[in-house]
């Protein structure tokens, strides 16, 4: 197990060193000097030669980039193009927000959606199945942005409850919450309804309910612990959807996080801030899809057992019989 | 393929069964006669500026009320849906066919083509798709065009990833060694046999990704970063609107349904397609 976790998280440190060569030649492919973009169409050429030579933008692409990774292993992200603070210190004052947003987000995605998909499970064909299936249907099928815009006009200018933006408190963190948390949850509540039904098809729930078990321990003890594989599966990729939407519903609701200043700063070229803050949210991204895959493990002990297998032989033939 | 048995037939009779997948289907039928046939049913043009029509709430002369400029909002919705549809199949067709392309590669030969070709995915795998999407946007500037780009190669990860499993089910089964004992080139192997059996999951992908693709353009245009106005693409037509949301909420509530039903046509689609082609799940 440690093993695997060591090999997991040296795989993801090459993973993001590419990552940092994508964002890096990407950005390089953007046509136009990034120069004029800070200093403005008109700067004078011994400006934009003095913002070259600051920034080192002389050398060849591969040099920089060189030196770029090098003082990234370093802890140095190097400085903002526009106002020449650290980009280490820009970014990671404002990723706890973004973190924070992330974080109520998934709590809520998790709350809402795992017991509604349940009781969906439960009561299958029921007015309640229908009901909150169909809700949800119309809840992934909804833009994020316009569910917050909606949400600010109802609760914040016309019954005036909840403030329309800025991040201040948990007054605040309601409606980014609920606007984010909204899409997930049905999405989530899709999957633990679909899953839990597969489960309730397995010989082991027939034997159970043979022998006599509570129907509740019956849906909680063994239904839900094995539908809950491909649930994690997917709350992990709206994870990765929830950071995206960060960007977006930052913007909507004026919130000072990393999303909004990565988009502010693409807008305005400020590739060292681009590049770091892609880099961080990439860092964190794969940090939680390690956490989603050893969750597997602690759930399933058919997928633990993979990972104690002492041959790479019997851990592969383990993974086949698990497919 | 004209046998009455064929699989698209009995996929075709499964999702006819289907009474929302149909809902769904209907949903983005109207949506494509709308989007091409914009021009002749729209009132008005999508950028008929009239300045003493301001603000108008909805009415009779005009559905939707109108905007900051005095143009017809309804007109300009039925005009976006031309360029939302265009931008989410464009895009879909670009991470499809190179996502399929790598995914079948990679599912087919296998050892280092797929080592090669999934660990340079995992790259981009490792950010959020629609940071990817946000990247590429601003590296390529605004515009139709770039906005298509950028949401289509966003997409190709996901699409080769699915691609590439389905292959992989596939590759190891008693026909394909057939047809390679008969000399039948990769080529035509891949194209023919496998790609065929293997067409399931890439499909319903294709139907969801679709959605996505609306959203994510619709996203993109929202914060600037997509299409740009005065063309009537949903998002930017929100993002224009979200202003004047205290007073006049119409001008950001219809291009925001608008965007909605088309993302849950595409939805119900893929989930009765998904149902029809896959007997397991069936009761």
């Amino acid at each position: 197990m440690l093993q695997y976790v060591l090999k997991r998280i040296i795989m993801s440190i090459f993973v993001l060193i590419g990552v940092s060569m994508l964002i890096f030649f990407l950005l390089e492919l953007a046509p136009g000097d990034p120069a004029l973009a800070v200093l403005g169409e008109n700067a004078s050429p011994e400006a934009v030669a003095e913002f070259h030579k600051i920034h080192g933008l002389d050398d060849p692409a591969l040099v920089r980039y060189a030196r770029y990774l090098w003082n990234v292993l370093h802890g140095d992200l190097g400085t903002s193009y526009s106002n020449g603070k650290a980009v280490a210190g820009e970014i990671l004052t404002r990723f706890p927000t973004t973190v924070l947003l992330a974080f109520l987000a998934t709590v809520a995605t998790v709350i809402i959606g795992v017991p509604l998909g349940i009781l969906t499970a439960i009561k299958r064909g029921k007015w309640v199945d229908t009901l909150l299936s169909a809700t949800a249907m119309i809840g992934v099928s909804m833009p994020g942005f316009w569910l917050g815009l909606m949400l600010i006009y109802a609760f914040s200018l016309k019954i005036g409850w909840l403030p329309a933006s800025g991040f201040y408190g948990p007054v605040y963190w309601i409606l980014p919450t609920v606007t984010m948390a909204a899409a997930s949850a049905a999405a989530v509540m899709r999957t633990m309804h679909s899953s839990m039904l597969e489960v309730v098809r397995q010989d082991y729930i027939r034997t159970a309910r043979a022998k006599g078990v509570v129907e509740s321990r019956i849906i909680f003890h063994h239904m839900l612990r094995n539908s809950l594989i491909p649930v994690i599966t997917v709350i992990g990729l709206q994870i990765s959807l929830l950071f995206g939407g960060t960007m977006v519903i930052e913007t909507v609701f004026s919130i000072p996080g990393l999303g909004k200043f990565l988009v502010t700063a693409l807008k305005a070229r400020d590739y060292p801030i681009c590049q770091g803050g892609v880099l961080l949210v990439s860092c964190s991204y794969s940090i939680v899809s390690l956490g989603c895959d050893l969750l597997y493990a602690f759930l399933d002990p058919r997928i633990r057992a993979s990972y104690q297998g002492k041959k790479k032989s019997d851990r592969k033939a383990v993974e086949k019989n698990g497919k | 393929m004209g046998n009455k048995n064929s699989p698209f037939k009995m996929v075709w009779r499964q999702f006819k069964k289907n009474r929302l997948a149909m809902f769904g289907l209907g949903l983005f039928i109207a949506l494509m006669v709308v989007a091409l046939t914009a021009s002749w049913i729209a009132p008005y043009g999508f950028d008929d500026q009239d300045v003493s029509r301001r603000f108008l709430s909805p009415c009779a002369a005009h559905w939707f009320g109108t905007d900051n400029l005095g143009r017809d909002i309804f007109s300009r919705v039925l005009h976006g849906a031309k360029v939302s549809m265009s931008v989410g199949l464009i895009s879909t067709a670009v991470s499809a066919s190179v996502g399929v392309v790598l995914g079948s590669f990679a599912g087919y030969f296998g050892r280092k083509t797929d080592n090669i070709i999934m660990r340079i995915l995992d790259v981009f795998m490792a950010m959020p798709q629609f940071l990817m999407a946000i990247v590429i946007a601003a590296v390529l500037g605004p515009g139709l065009i770039n906005c298509m780009i950028s949401v289509g190669v966003s997409g190709i990860p996901a699409m080769a990833r699915v691609a590439r499993a389905s292959v992989l089910t596939q590759s190891n089964q008693e026909y394909i060694e057939a047809a390679r004992s008969i000399n039948a080139s990769h080529f035509r192997i891949i194209l023919r046999h496998v790609l065929l059996n293997a067409m399931s999951p890439i499909l319903v992908r294709i139907t969801m990704g679709l959605a996505g693709a609306i959203t994510a353009a619709a996203s993109l245009s929202f914060i600037g970063l997509g299409i740009q106005p005065p063309n009537p693409e949903w998002g930017a037509m929100l993002a224009g609107g979200r202003e004047y949301l205290t007073k006049y909420p119409w001008i950001v509530m219809f291009p925001g349904i608008a965007i909605m039903i088309s993302v849950f046509a595409m939805n119900i689609i893929g989930d009765g397609l998904r149902d029809a082609l896959d007997p397991r799940l069936k009761d």
